[in-house]
């Protein structure tokens, strides 16, 4: 499969929309979650996508096509970009939320290729494949838990976390 | 160069893959073909002449009727080549690009019939036809000379398994159990488009930034695409074909494949492997291809391979361009060893004298 190169551009498009907002935009970036939550946030959605990808062609025996690939790539990324965005209202939630997800994606990735050493599935695909598999599921476990855990101190501040406006 | 001369030579066959993209570098491959072909039959009157071509004669989508004059002429050129002896026989493998959306489409069995179709038209005489034929799996034995054949079969078909058509796939791994134990005093070179071997990129060796930064690299590592050797599919479709072979109790001399743009000549061992294995899939495209276990040579350079048989011996000669844009030369040559305790040897030939 050859991924096409709009999957990658368009990620590279996203990373570059959220590092380099207008300064005015930018002087909303006083909220907890900053450049790093962004960048964070674009690991996630890489990783998501890349588990996703992973269960589902990998459950195919293979994608035959190169649009399954791309579709279940982009949407696994889509979707958690879009969760992640979707919390700006509420800074310290998703901080929680992007940083949760990353601790979890490391965690599952390691409980992953932990099973896979563990049940004996030898190859080196395999083992790769379990631990994006379990990465994904760890961001998206981590990601959930931070979203709904409340903070130990409240946000004195309503600033939106990323200065990002969709055209929506 | 000039490899060594090997006397008595009954039949040789010319290995060339992938090259169904119109490029320069396929242009040199081609003209040399020809250029050789001429000098095998001036050489070796009494031997037969056979063409391999391995598959993905047509990119991308193989043979389409509404663009027959664009996809003829990625064809005509291969046939033209071939016909550079006039004895020569050429068959056509399909590769996964022949089968236009994948085996598994309701409408790719109709590309393969095309190619079929078209190739019978520029070659009435049938010097030249697409094998296995009807979009079927094979396996079809090519006999090249006394005591060696070539057993063909269509990979793109086991790994997509389309149900309902051939008989299935357990019917064709009997059937390659069958045909291996029937002919197993002979020197046996089995043929696809899909490698059992490689260190090519369909086995992952493509670095983090190829294709995008690590997205194409973990989809190959993770064996995401059926094309790549790590897929299930693919892997699956290996173990049946060691598993069928195995249960003949023979081993084939090699196997022939292209899918990897590269070249490579690579002994394995263990049970169910033929004794070699020939990676020749750079007519066309090059692509890196890195020493794996058992690699005698590998080279991303375009080019080609030819197998030498006689009574008593086979060899296996590599041509290949050196560097971009310069002329093919004979750049790596060894004997066939066929017994398992010498397949470790395969000396390389001192490649003499110039051309």
């Amino acid at each position: 499969m050859s991924t096409p190169r709009s999957v990658t551009a368009g990620a590279f498009l996203a990373v570059a929309v959220f590092l380099t907002a207008p300064s005015a935009l930018n002087a909303q970036f006083s909220g907890p979650c900053r450049v790093g939550c962004a960048a964070t946030l674009m690991l996630d959605s890489y990783l998501v996508a890349s588990g996703t990808a992973v269960a589902i062609g990998r459950s195919m025996g293979g994608f035959s096509r190169t649009s399954q690939g791309v579709i279940s790539w982009g949407s696994g990324f889509v979707f958690t970009a879009g969760a992640g965005i979707a919390l700006q209202g509420d800074g310290n939630r998703q901080r929680r939320a992007v940083y949760g997800g990353a601790i979890g994606g490391a965690l599952g990735g390691v409980v992953g290729l932990g099973v896979a050493v563990g049940i004996g599935k030898g190859s080196a695909a395999d083992r790769l494949s379990a631990a994006l598999i379990g990465g994904g599921i760890g961001v998206l476990a981590g990601g959930a838990l931070g979203a709904i855990t409340r903070g130990s101190t409240q946000d004195p501040s309503p600033t939106p976390l990323f200065a990002l406006r969709l055209p929506l | 160069m000039e490899p060594p001369v090997l006397t008595g030579i009954s039949g040789s066959v010319f290995l060339v893959g992938d090259a169904g993209i119109l490029s320069p570098g396929r242009d040199s491959v081609l003209a040399h073909l020809a250029r050789e072909l001429r000098r095998h039959e001036a050489d070796t009157p009494d031997a037969s002449r056979t063409v391999l071509f391995l598959g993905d004669n047509i990119y991308e989508v193989g043979a389409r009727e509404e663009f027959r004059t664009e996809d003829q002429q990625k064809l005509m050129p291969q046939l033209e080549a071939a016909r550079g002896a006039a004895d020569a026989r050429a068959y056509f493998l399909p590769g996964n690009h022949d089968w236009a959306m994948g085996a598994d489409h309701p409408e790719a069995v109709e590309s393969i019939r095309r190619q079929q179709a078209w190739l019978h038209e520029l070659a009435p005489d049938s010097s030249a036809r697409l094998v296995p034929a009807d979009g079927c799996p094979g396996p079809e034995l090519i006999p090249v000379s006394p005591g060696v054949s070539l057993i063909l079969i269509d990979t793109e078909w086991l790994l997509r398994g389309p149900e309902g058509t051939c008989g299935g796939e357990e019917r064709f791994y009997e059937k390659l159990t069958d045909l291996l134990r029937a002919h197993s005093k002979e020197r046996l070179v089995l043929a696809a488009h899909h490698p059992m071997a490689t260190g090519g990129a369909h086995a992952g060796n493509v670095s983090g930034l190829d294709g995008g930064p690590f997205i194409r690299y973990l989809a190959i590592k993770a064996g995401l695409s059926i094309q790549d050797l790590a897929s299930p599919r693919y892997s699956a479709m290996l173990t049946r074909l060691r598993e069928a072979i195995s249960a003949s109790g023979v081993q084939p001399l090699g196997f022939a494949a292209g899918h990897d743009h590269s070249l490579q000549v690579i002994g394995m061992t263990g049970e169910g492997q033929p004794a070699w294995q020939f990676v020749s899939g750079s007519a066309s495209k090059s692509s890196k291809a890195r020493r794996i276990e058992g690699t005698r040579y590998a080279s991303d350079q375009h080019g080609y391979m030819r197998l030498d048989f006689t009574p008593m011996a086979s060899r296996v000669t590599v041509f290949a361009q050196t560097a971009a844009d310069t002329p093919l030369r004979a750049v790596f040559t060894c004997e066939l060893a066929e017994e398992p305790e010498s397949i470790t040897t395969c000396a390389e030939a001192p490649l003499l004298g110039s051309r």
